[in-house]
């Protein structure tokens, strides 16, 4: 017997995978929704895109005439979401679009499915403005790849919320990153052979470890580093410190010690030393604020002056100098060049 | 019909010219014109070999397509051993994100990227089913660090390799890669 039925789509919450790729353009069942008073398809919204007997009404409605009544079944659901509880059931085997789902769900709309339900209920939040963005990137996909079959587990849900937990939680270490969740997933899915693959659940776990562990290790790295600089700081300092105790010792120097220049030019060997290193020695000194020892004048010695400073000389004796020897020295070396500055490092 | 003269064809030609077009999909005319002259018979048996093997397939539109990416970058880039190769390839998609920051960024602001050999042979093992022993794994990171694409660095130490990015830039790696993996920049 004949029927004609005007009916309504839900949703679509199928994707082209592998099942629903090869789908026939057949209608196999309907629901009926006491609720709205209103038929609805119960199968993939997409198979009416191939038929050509379907006619669209004005309201947006679907019009179709059933040849044989008996082979496509009507069930009878109390409200709009037991029509898709019964979508989804026969569904279920095909590729389902989490994102949608997810979206559904938040709608009040469980699927009935315990597996799906589970992972859907497992979810903490996901906003809406991501989900959105990801419909829209999948039917995209879709769009461009026709002929590709998408592959998306479910679990990918589970791993979004993951990421937004973990980078809640590592928001400080992150914040230069500037990472939004369509890039994580465009970046881990794989364009395969006739397949395009969303991440999975451990994928997306993985990947945002590896990138705060990494950014964790940059930011030991860096400690480190100042740690070093500072214990360097530290360093300079004392020896700043035994220079201040040097100067003072020195103008003693000057008023007690005399002829003892030539012992002291004997030992003191010149390096030669226009190397960058020494420039560079000298600088770090001088910008610690260390005082030059035996600085008759102590004006006009900037960080620049020292650079016109090109030698360097190295005392090497047999045993270590005492500090009245090493005044001697600098005494001697000022009495042959009294605007030498002498540094002892 | 095509006139082919005759001569003898390697299958690093064919993966030479997909690299060097920076493309993973070409005609079969297009195969034979950019491989110059050659024996068309030899070129089909040729290509009728790397089916069966697995590393090319024909698409809908009977185009020649590059299935096995990982053979073409161990040809092209002369490595020893599959696994360099796969694990190039494989770094490459799973350090997209950082590879992308620092291709964008300015000299100043450039972060190295660092990558974490467990990470990228896990995820080799679970995105593109490769799984290789440990000694097979072991002479791939050798074999990179020889070649120079991993940098050995004086504070990690420990399983983490610096990815000389210019290089794999500067060799077209990368712009062979973008179809396969996606836009870096």
């Amino acid at each position: 017997m004949m029927m004609e039925i005007t009916f309504k789509t839900l949703d679509r919450v199928t994707i082209n995978g592998l099942y629903n790729k090869n789908t026939v353009a057949d209608i196999t069942s309907f629901a009926y929704c006491v609720e709205d008073n209103t038929y609805y398809l119960l199968d993939d919204p997409i198979v009416l895109q191939k038929r050509e007997d379907i006619e669209i009404t004005e309201n947006g409605y679907y019009k179709i005439v059933i040849k044989d009544e008996a082979k496509v079944p009507i069930i009878t659901c109390n409200t709009l979401k037991d029509v898709y509880k019964q979508l989804i059931n026969r569904l279920a085997r095909n590729d389902l679009n989490p994102f949608v789902l997810y979206k559904k769900f938040k709608e009040g709309y469980v699927t009935g499915n315990i597996e799906i339900d589970d992972v859907l209920t497992s979810v903490e939040d996901i906003p809406d403005d991501i989900i959105e963005e990801m419909i829209k990137d999948i039917a995209k996909a879709e769009k461009n790849h026709p002929d590709i079959f998408i592959f998306i587990g479910i679990d990918i849900l589970k791993g979004i919320d993951e990421v937004l937990k973990k980078i809640k939680t590592n928001q400080e270490l992150l914040k230069d990153k500037h990472i939004t969740i369509k890039d994580i997933v465009n970046d881990l899915t794989v364009k395969g052979y006739k397949s395009i693959t969303y991440p999975r659940y451990h994928t997306l776990v993985r990947f945002i470890e590896e990138l705060i562990n990494d950014e964790k290790k940059k930011l030991e790295r860096l400690m480190k580093k100042q740690e070093q600089q500072q214990q360097q700081g530290s360093t300079n300092q004392s020896s700043s410190g035994q220079q201040q105790q040097l100067k003072g010792g020195s103008s003693s120097g000057n008023s007690t010690g005399s002829g003892t220049g030539s012992t002291a030019g004997s030992n003191a060997g010149m390096q030669g030393s226009p190397s960058p290193n020494t420039v560079g020695n000298n600088n770090n000194n001088n910008s610690n604020g260390s005082g030059n020892i035996g600085s008759s004048s102590g004006s006009g010695s900037g960080v620049g002056s020292l650079q016109l400073y090109a030698y360097t000389f190295r005392v090497i004796v047999s045993t270590n100098l005492k500090r009245n020897e090493v005044n001697e020295i600098i005494a001697s070396i000022k009495r042959i060049r009294p605007d030498a500055k002498v540094e002892v490092i | 019909m095509m006139m082919i003269k005759k001569g003898k064809i390697t299958a690093d030609r064919i993966y030479t010219l997909f690299f060097s077009r920076k493309i993973n999909v070409l005609s079969i005319k297009d195969v034979l014109v950019g491989l110059g002259s050659f024996d068309a018979k030899q070129v089909f048996r040729l290509l009728s070999e790397l089916f069966r093997k697995g590393i090319i397939s024909l698409n809908d539109n009977y185009d020649i397509s590059i299935r096995d990416h990982c053979i073409l970058l161990q040809k092209v880039l002369g490595f020893k051993r599959e696994a360099t190769a796969t694990f190039l390839f494989t770094a490459l998609k799973c350090y997209k994100m950082l590879i992308r920051g620092y291709l964008n960024s300015n000299e100043k602001g450039k972060e190295e990227v660092f990558i974490d050999i467990d990470y990228v042979w896990n995820f080799a093992s679970y995105t593109y089913n490769k799984r290789y022993n440990a000694d097979s794994k072991r002479h791939a990171v050798v074999e990179l660090l020889k070649e120079n694409y991993l940098i050995k660095d004086d504070y990690f130490k420990y399983k983490r390799y610096k990815l000389n990015i210019d290089k794999i830039v500067k060799e077209g790696i990368l712009d062979y890669l973008t179809c396969v993996h996606g836009e870096y920049s």
